[in-house]
């Protein structure tokens, strides 16, 4: 399965789609970093206090669009999230499995462990393809502000006492960001392999590219302007909602890591189980 | 081979240049603390103020003896948002200042540039002197005893920290405006000063 998966994942990198997408990812953080130095290192700049131990400085959380509240970038990253984790591989996957590439591989190597080789190269770059801008963007920000604890008084972020890891956010600032990478790594991943589910069902590539986005804006927005679901939280289990470090909604680790679950459930017998009993693509 | 020696010495010192850059913003904001025992002198830019002693209140207790603090606005205090569970009070004596001045409002202006805020990340801030307080405070002659009073704001707190606060063994720091310098102190606990 290790010579399937390096096969898989080579031929991953010489992808048009994973070129598109890291490029994108670079653009976006850089954009977003230019953006975040002009809101709030450059009057500092101006004003000859930069870098001066007189100041109170904005720290790494305030300038990194996870966390930045001040730039449009932190919800335009959630909103793209999904995009950002089905691009890079499940096109190639859907044309594969069109064009017949698939079952001229199959015939030459073991059906199980190629299913679960693309299963987990799709799985791994999703969630690369993700966190790469958010990396980049932390990586460009740490260039001009301090990775330093942020002083709650600042009121410069929304977590407060009842929010998921507050107190690792407040001690332990690079361990919070850590944390929250590592989730959206995984969700990356998760939704890349979510869209494999609708394989079987959807003609269009562009359409099950969309999927993914569509169901978790559609339900976010539901959930927002529906008064009963509103007041049940149940935006707090939305990845728009409780993907996104900032936290405007409480992370709810036990739902968030049931509906981890399930997906990974759904994804692996919709793409492994299933097509490890049939003849015929 | 030399091609691809050169590539790796580039990066190496690319990843150095970086290091180094965020190292150096890092630190740029990161001053020295400054342990203060009670008796001893903390050197601000234009002043100089001796600590008397740091006393920690439950909020019940506080109120007890600061009765006319309950006249003062609840955000004041404590933000409703961050559970306010103890009161932090320092006993100063400015020593030197470069002008005095008759009006409280000085004393109030005085007293948020002196502690500004905690720096522990754990705790939020909220500085009050009472008005009574700051006209006594500006009465006396020669040395200016000031009392500022922080709401140690707890929701941050894990149960075995708040726990610890209880238990007389904690260490606080404050942030001194405008020149910045971390002041690390002990706390009493009703009956008397712990290191």
């Amino acid at each position: 399965m290790i010579t399937m998966f390096c096969m898989e994942w080579h031929r991953t990198w010489h992808s048009r789609y994973v070129k598109l997408m890291l490029l994108v990812g670079g653009v976006f953080a850089v954009v977003s970093a230019c953006e975040s130095f002009r809101t709030h290192v450059l009057f500092q700049l101006q004003q000859g206090s930069y870098l001066q131990i007189n100041s109170s400085p904005t720290t790494i959380t305030q300038v990194w669009f996870g966390m930045d509240i001040s730039t449009l970038f932190n919800q335009l990253y959630m909103l793209l999230f999904p995009i950002f984790a089905v691009m890079p591989y499940v096109a190639t996957v859907y044309e594969d499995y069109k064009s017949g590439y698939l079952n001229q591989m199959l015939i030459r190597v073991e059906r199980g462990k190629y299913f679960v080789a693309r299963y987990l190269v799709n799985f791994i770059m999703g969630g690369i393809s993700v966190i790469t801008p958010s990396v980049l963007n932390l990586l460009i920000g740490a260039l001009y502000a301090p990775v330093s604890t942020q002083i709650p008084s600042n009121q410069q972020s929304y977590i407060v006492d009842k929010s998921f890891a507050a107190e690792l956010f407040y001690e332990h600032v690079g361990l919070y960001i850590l944390m929250y990478l590592i989730i959206d790594f995984v969700w990356g991943g998760l939704l890349a392999c979510f869209a494999l589910v609708f394989l079987d069902y959807i003609r269009n590539k562009y359409v099950l590219l969309a999927i993914p986005f569509t169901i978790n804006i559609g339900i976010h927005y539901i959930v927002t302007y529906s008064k009963v679901l509103g007041e049940l939280n149940v935006d707090a289990v939305v990845p728009y909602s409780f993907l996104n470090p900032m936290q405007m909604n409480v992370l709810e680790p036990l739902p968030v890591c049931i509906i981890t679950g399930v997906i990974l459930l759904l994804s692996m017998n919709e793409f492994v189980v299933k097509n490890l009993k049939r003849d015929v693509l | 081979m030399r091609n691809k020696c050169w590539k790796w010495m580039a990066a190496m010192l690319i990843i150095l240049v970086y290091v180094g850059r965020v190292i150096y913003v890092t630190r740029a904001y990161t001053p020295e603390v400054n342990r203060v025992q009670p008796g001893e002198y903390i050197q601000l830019e234009d002043c100089r103020v001796c600590l008397d002693s740091v006393e920690l209140y439950t909020t019940e207790s506080f109120f007890e003896q600061y009765p006319a603090c309950r006249e003062l606005s609840t955000y004041d205090l404590a933000r409703p948002t961050m559970q306010t569970a103890y009161m932090l009070v320092c006993n100063l004596t400015v020593q030197e200042e470069k002008e005095l001045e008759n009006e409280s409002a000085y004393w109030m202006e005085y007293a948020l540039n002196l502690g500004y805020e905690f720096f522990f990340a754990d705790f939020d801030a909220t500085l009050l002197l009472t008005e009574e307080e700051a006209v006594d405070a500006n009465s006396e002659e020669g040395a200016k005893p000031l009392r500022l009073v922080y709401g140690i704001q707890t929701g941050y707190l894990s149960e075995k920290r708040k726990n610890a606060l209880g238990d007389e063994e904690l260490t606080l720091q404050l942030q001194t405006y405008p020149k910045r310098q971390y002041i690390e102190l002990g706390c009493m606990n009703h009956s008397g000063y712990h290191d």
